[in-house]
């Protein structure tokens, strides 16, 4: 296993945006979806996830549902709202740019100064 | 939207709280199940299983407390623990509890109830349609102007005339006062006001032909006919003339209130002789600014006036009409005018009083934070945020002053009722609205915030470990380190409660003072021992000479009565203002520009003199024989003589009344003292007097007058006999108002009066407050002492030392405060310059008497302490520690 990186401050919101986009996902799904597209690279603090994903819900990017998980059982899934994906898309914008103006930084070269 | 969407779910979490906290645990426990059959799936045992994945979840509480604190919920729960930890903590001291809620209430109720009369005057719309259109134009119009406004401008959507004044009606055969209103037929439709019952006046009723007709107030209705649907098609008498009863209408407040509305049409028969002129009120059109409309109406005004000075107007005539211009009055709420200056400087005195009571009450609560360090200190320990506590102690002082809101409305309604009472005849309901009640309920909140909030923040700067371990904790009010400075915070205070409290017993004392100078000063007329009593025969439709021969008869009877030195009367009563009319003198031109010749002139029967105690200093009083008929002759005071006639005998010289009512050649008589006719005088043109006799007054100034009757003993005695000649004379002469003419004297300072009582009432209760407060912290410094003390007397000192140490400490803080309070004082006071008579407003003898006088009271409340700390035992005081 690669080694694990700390999650950015701030980028959890992100990430479960992302993940939801993809289709309704209950808490744990959230997790394993994420852990699964970051190819196990990101730790997440299992604690944290469910204040972050009250916090959306409260901001009306995310809505949630009773439904029943793969076996059988009775659990709350969350998919994004119209509100959500423009925040989404908001989000993943802003973030392109600044990983774009933060690699030009740290790639300048002595010369190029 | 997502501001929408965060309430909506912060609401559900409030509401639907059990439910939430539910779901939350269904969540958490099923993402834990899920985990630890997934890592079953790896091999592990199931016990091992679900002790990893709860492990990997980590704080399972702490994740729910954040998960509360997302959806907003946190706050109102600490919220409501801190409200019922408050509430424990008061109940725990009830004693402290009582002194804050007491000293609260009485600030936050005397500022409600000042805010509850200023909303009543000024604030309150009137319950109409758009209250906010309607103005009223600044001037005395002539019904006739009236008319021909209203058909020329452009101004207004609506215009109408109105006019009040005291009716008396017949009502059921038996007469009553009321308060009347004629009102133009465009009055209802342009106030915009439908009947409760029946109709409203129209333009048809203002007409000369129409029945008489007139509605009713709702309180009028309830209250003279208990609100019977019969009452319309009933009559009303005004004048013996019948008016059918034809609706009922809401009431409207002091400013347009009335109980019994007429047909403008009515004014010349009905009103009181010397009144011809109404007030006249618009809606304005939305797309006009008032400027405009009020150059527009100017500028018809003008041409109003111009026509009806005929073909050729005088330049001096031209000149006085481009004077006279029209001001427009928003008129959709009391106006503050006639209230201002009073009711601004009670709104700055009982601001004041709570600011006091609030340093009090912080006072308080700083030695009890300072009790209460080792508890503070023990939460901090145990990693309480400081942000936290300070919310806690707040809502201790919110709940506090909230506590002292509700005493504080309660205190306001009884209050209020007082302060009208001071201000005003009408009689007006004054009952605590919403409006009020939203007022005390934040003002409650801010002054919680606002005394709680330093010692607060004091109280939670603690530093932990000294005040954990044994010892002194204590000394945290008092040590520099603590304190920040040797003054310290609650010295402070006490300097501000001083400082203000001399400000305001300043203020008290010079109104005090002032209110001496005016009742020592002397009004130029004996007024001990005069009975005054108004009758109006022109209310009850006497035409003038019926009005003569009934004054003749009364004056007959009145003589007779055994008792009675004199009986007179006069148009004007004494003291209670005058009239003004211009007037030419054969040979005289006036000298300056600001002589405007006019004299204030008043009408007297036979014998006005003598009863009022004038002395005449030349020539005769008027008799029987000075008749309607008779050549014209007056009396004319000293002033006027010595104006007009410098150097010379004014007797037997004549001059003319000008104006309206202008007559030929007046001759006069006799010369009498000057007198006042109310205090405070803006010009000397009271004492520019003209008396002339009744019987050759014009028509304006007849139709009513006081009857003045001078008595050998208390006059009071004879109120009775001298009604009961009245009404033998007529059963039906409307009889007003029997007064002595001290009383009406008085009653000029009325206001002055009741201004300076609640000034010196506010200013004692605050002196209280301040001498509490020094008391307080003196005795608090002494206890934290208690030790150094001993260790001085041990050491040596002697008793006396030990008082004057504890006494200089507290004089200091004192004479802080009353320099702070002079200084104050001294610029505050220049608002009451024009509430003082004859006195500066930095009056030294009033600012020094006022600083001696805290000053000793001050000693009184420093020197209880400082005795304590003398007569303490060394011994026990070092044993004690």
């Amino acid at each position: 296993m690669d080694k694990q990186l700390d999650l950015l401050q701030g980028t959890l919101d992100m990430l479960i945006l992302k993940a939801v986009s993809l289709g309704p996902l209950h808490g744990y799904g959230i997790l394993l979806r994420i852990q699964q597209i970051s190819k196990d690279r990101l730790e997440i603090q299992q604690g944290s996830l469910y204040p972050a994903l009250y916090r959306l819900e409260h901001q009306g990017w995310i809505a949630s549902e009773w439904g029943e998980s793969e076996n059988k059982r009775k659990a709350k899934y969350y998919k994004l709202t119209a509100a959500g994906k423009r925040r989404l898309q908001a989000e993943t914008e802003n973030w392109n740019s600044m990983a774009d103006v933060i690699a030009g930084i740290l790639g300048t070269k002595p010369e190029e100064v | 939207m997502t501001l929408w969407s965060r309430f909506r779910s912060w609401l559900r979490a409030t509401l639907r709280r059990s439910r939430m906290e539910s779901e939350m645990d269904a969540e958490l426990r099923f993402h834990i199940e899920a985990r630890a059959e997934d890592l079953l799936r790896g091999g592990v045992s199931r016990q091992q299983a679900i002790r990893q994945a709860r492990i990997e979840f980590g704080g399972i509480e702490r994740a729910k407390e954040e998960g509360r604190a997302a959806r907003g919920i946190t706050f109102l729960d600490e919220m409501m623990q801190d409200f019922r930890y408050g509430q424990r903590v008061l109940r725990k001291s009830p004693g402290f509890t009582v002194v804050a809620v007491l000293t609260l209430a009485l600030g936050i109720g005397a500022n409600t109830a000042i805010f509850s009369l200023i909303d009543q005057v000024a604030l309150r719309w009137l319950p109409i349609k758009n209250p906010e259109q309607l103005f009223e134009l600044k001037q005395n119009f002539l019904i006739p102007e009236y008319e021909k406004m209203s058909a020329r401008t452009h101004s207004f959507s609506g215009i109408f005339a109105s006019d009040t004044g005291p009716m008396i009606a017949g009502i059921d055969g038996v007469s009553q006062n009321v308060r009347g209103k004629f009102v133009s037929g465009s009055y209802h439709s342009v106030m915009g006001i439908e009947a409760l019952l029946g109709r409203v006046i129209t333009p048809a009723d203002d007409q000369p032909s129409s029945p008489f007709v007139c509605v009713l107030s709702y309180n009028s209705w309830k209250s003279r006919f208990a609100l019977s649907s019969d009452v319309l098609g009933k009559t009303i008498t005004l004048k013996r003339i019948p008016f059918t009863i034809v609706g009922v209408t809401p009431e409207l407040g002091r400013e347009q209130g009335a109980d019994l509305l007429v047909p403008m049409v009515t004014h010349l028969p009905l009103s009181m002789k010397d009144n011809d002129t109404v007030r006249v009120f618009g809606r304005l059109r939305s797309e006009l600014s008032e400027t405009q409309a009020a150059a527009e109406l100017t500028f018809i005004y003008q041409q109003i006036l111009t026509e009806s000075a005929g073909s050729r107007p005088t330049p001096e005539q031209q000149r006085l009409i481009l004077e006279k211009n029209i001001r427009l009055r928003p008129a959709g709420r009391g106006g503050l005018e006639g209230f201002s200056t009073q009711l601004r400087i009670l709104a700055g005195v009982v601001g004041m009083v709570l600011l006091i009571a609030c340093a009090n009450v912080a006072n308080l609560l700083l030695a009890r934070g300072a009790a209460r360090q080792r508890e503070i200190a023990v939460r901090l320990a145990i990693g309480a945020g400081r942000w936290r506590l300070i919310r806690q102690l707040l809502t201790e002082s919110i709940l506090l002053a909230f506590l002292a809101g509700c005493l504080g409305i309660l205190l306001a309604f009884w209050g209020s009722q007082l302060l009208w009472a001071f201000f005003s005849e009408d009689p007006t309901s004054l009952s605590p609205d919403l409006r009020v009640l939203g007022f005390s309920t934040f003002l409650s909140v801010l002054t919680g915030i606002g005394f709680g909030l330093l010692p607060a923040l004091r109280a939670t700067r603690v530093n932990l470990t000294p005040a954990l371990k044994e010892g002194d904790l204590r000394l945290g009010y008092s040590s520099p380190r603590a304190a920040g400075s040797r003054w310290g915070l609650g010295r402070s205070l006490v300097v501000l409660q001083i400082g203000l409290s001399l400000t305001l017993l300043i203020g008290a004392g010079l109104l005090l003072r002032s209110l001496q100078n005016l009742s020592k000063v002397d009004v130029g007329f004996d007024r001990e021992n005069v009975l005054d009593m108004w009758v109006m025969p022109t209310m009850v439709g006497y035409d003038t000479s019926q009005e003569h021969n009934l004054y003749w008869q009364l004056l007959d009877r009145l003589n007779a009565l055994p008792g009675v030195q004199s009986a007179s009367l006069s148009r004007l009563q004494l003291f209670s203002g005058f009239w003004a009319r211009p007037v030419s003198i054969p040979g005289y031109a006036p000298g300056t520009k600001t002589d405007d010749m006019r004299v204030s002139c008043n009408t007297t029967a036979p014998k006005f003199f003598a009863t009022m105690g004038i002395p005449l200093l030349l020539g005769r009083d008027f008799t029987p024989a000075d008749s309607a008929t008779a050549h014209q002759v007056a009396v004319i005071s000293e002033s006027l003589a010595r104006q007009y006639f410098p150097g010379e005998n004014p007797l037997g010289r004549h001059f003319r009344f000008t104006g309206e009512d202008a007559t030929g050649d007046v001759e006069i008589v006799g010369v009498a003292k000057d007198i006042l006719t109310k205090f405070r005088e803006e010009s000397n043109r009271s004492s520019r007097a003209a008396y002339i006799p009744f019987t050759q007054a014009p028509s304006t100034m007849t139709g009513q007058a006081v009857i003045e009757v001078r008595t050998a003993a208390n006059p009071r005695d004879i109120a009775a006999a001298m009604h009961a000649a009245a009404q033998a004379l007529d059963r039906n002469l409307p009889v007003d108002s029997v007064q002595t003419q001290d009383q009406i004297v008085n009653q000029s300072l009325g206001e002055q009066r009741s201004l300076s009582g609640i000034t010196a009432f506010f200013g004692l209760f605050a002196l209280l407050l301040a001498s509490i407060g020094l008391y307080g912290t003196m005795s608090y410094l002494v206890g934290l002492r208690t030790k150094e003390i001993g260790i001085r007397m041990a050491l040596g000192a002697d008793r006396q030392n030990v008082l004057f140490m504890v006494l200089r400490e507290g004089m200091l803080v004192t004479l802080v405060g009353i320099g702070t309070g002079l200084a104050l004082g001294a610029a505050l006071t220049r608002l009451l310059s024009n509430q003082l008579y004859n006195l500066s407003s930095t009056d030294p003898l009033t600012f020094t008497a006022v600083s001696l006088f805290l000053l000793l009271v001050a000693l009184v409340a420093s020197y209880l302490p400082a005795r304590r700390a003398m007569r303490m035992d060394p011994i026990a005081t070092l044993r004690y520690e």
